[in-house]
């Protein structure tokens, strides 16, 4: 099973909304650098009740610190740091990653 | 585990290669071995030995350097990709003529082989992109 | 340096505008001349990397498109292009350069989940 990181924000351009279209069933998706804000509350947000029960979502500590979002984070989406992020490499096989 | 980084980003321009650093290091804190640094497109600027960036900066060229060192890491940079935008060993820049070279102790230039290699035999081979 | 692992270079930017389409080309010409198992996957605006009648003369850069029918010479015959990026830009199989194997969104996720090493471009 693979872990898809995307680094942009879904406002900048359409990552998130490519990975999640070929997104594999239970993969893990860690969303890191400007990624980071498509975890928050957003009209018509990609990140809906229905792609958060397909795959497991995470969102990047320092990424989310560093832009102030720590507290707006939506439920459903599991903070790691990057110890953590290390630890996801080690669960799924490979890692596509999306920018 | 085996683990091998692809870095695409010049440091400062974008988060990639502060991103793939931050990999590096704690999947070394992990017990991991990392195989192979190969540093493609923009990302050979962060073996540069000329950056120099304001003394309250990350100098994250020089902390790759560190790090390659400590570890003992493989760090190549693509030939062809440096040639291209400026990042040069001795070799280069007399074969070339060039009046300076620029290319970072521990860090060697290589061919795309060498990404290839690292695919065939790291358990991980992770991009990080700009 | 051939082995039994699979290679697939997924390209998803557009030519010209960043280095990105022609350094993956690279790749995958290196790939396929170590003789690895190598696919190639187009999908959102690296699809128009297949577009015929491409000409950068005026923009001072080399026409990478030309240099795809190579891939065939190398045995890479595995080239696929996801289809709803083909359709959202109006494309079909006859306006791209070689021939493609065009897949579906669940056949484009079943194709990454095959693979022993991803490139990303």
């Amino acid at each position: 099973m693979i872990l898809h990181t995307v680094n942009k924000s879904p406002f900048q351009n359409n990552s998130l909304d490519s990975c999640l279209r070929v997104a594999h069933a239970e993969c893990g998706i860690l969303l890191i650098e400007d990624a980071v804000y498509a975890a928050t509350e957003a009209q018509n947000g990609l990140l809906t009740e229905q792609v958060l029960s397909l795959h497991k979502l995470y969102a990047l500590i320092p990424d989310l610190k560093a832009r102030g979002l720590l507290e707006r984070v939506k439920p459903g989406i599991e903070l790691v740091d990057y110890d953590g992020f290390v630890a996801l490499t080690e669960q799924f096989e490979t890692v596509q990653s999306w920018y | 585990m085996k683990y091998s980084l692809a870095i695409y980003g010049a440091p400062y321009s974008s988060q990639a290669a502060d991103t793939a650093f931050s990999f590096a290091e704690a999947a070394i804190a992990r017990g991991h071995e990392i195989y192979r640094l190969f540093f493609y497109l923009d990302g050979v600027h962060n073996a540069s030995n000329l950056a120099t960036p304001p003394q309250d900066e990350n100098d994250l060229p020089a902390r790759w350097q560190e790090l390659i060192k400590a570890q003992n890491i493989d760090a190549v940079v693509c030939i062809a990709a440096g040639l291209r935008r400026g990042v040069l060993d001795e070799v280069e820049q007399q074969r070339y003529e060039k009046n300076g070279n620029n290319l970072s102790e521990g860090f060697t230039l290589s061919g795309l082989g060498q990404l290839i290699d690292a695919g065939t035999n790291s358990d991980r081979l992770i991009t990080f992109g700009a | 340096m051939s082995n039994n692992k699979s290679f697939l270079i997924v390209n998803r930017k557009a030519p010209f505008g960043s280095a990105y389409a022609k350094e993956a080309l690279d790749v995958g010409l290196i790939a396929a001349a170590f003789g690895q198992k190598l696919s190639l996957l187009f999908m959102d605006d690296g699809v128009y990397q297949l577009l015929k009648q491409q000409d950068p003369s005026d923009i001072n850069q080399k026409n990478s498109s030309q240099t795809l029918p190579m891939l065939e010479m190398y045995d890479v015959k595995d080239i696929y292009v996801e289809a709803e990026s083909l359709q959202a830009r109006n494309l079909n199989a006859e306006d791209l350069l070689i021939p493609v194997e065009i897949i579906d969104k669940e056949t484009t996720s079943e194709l990454l989940e095959q693979q022993d090493i991803l490139l990303n471009f």
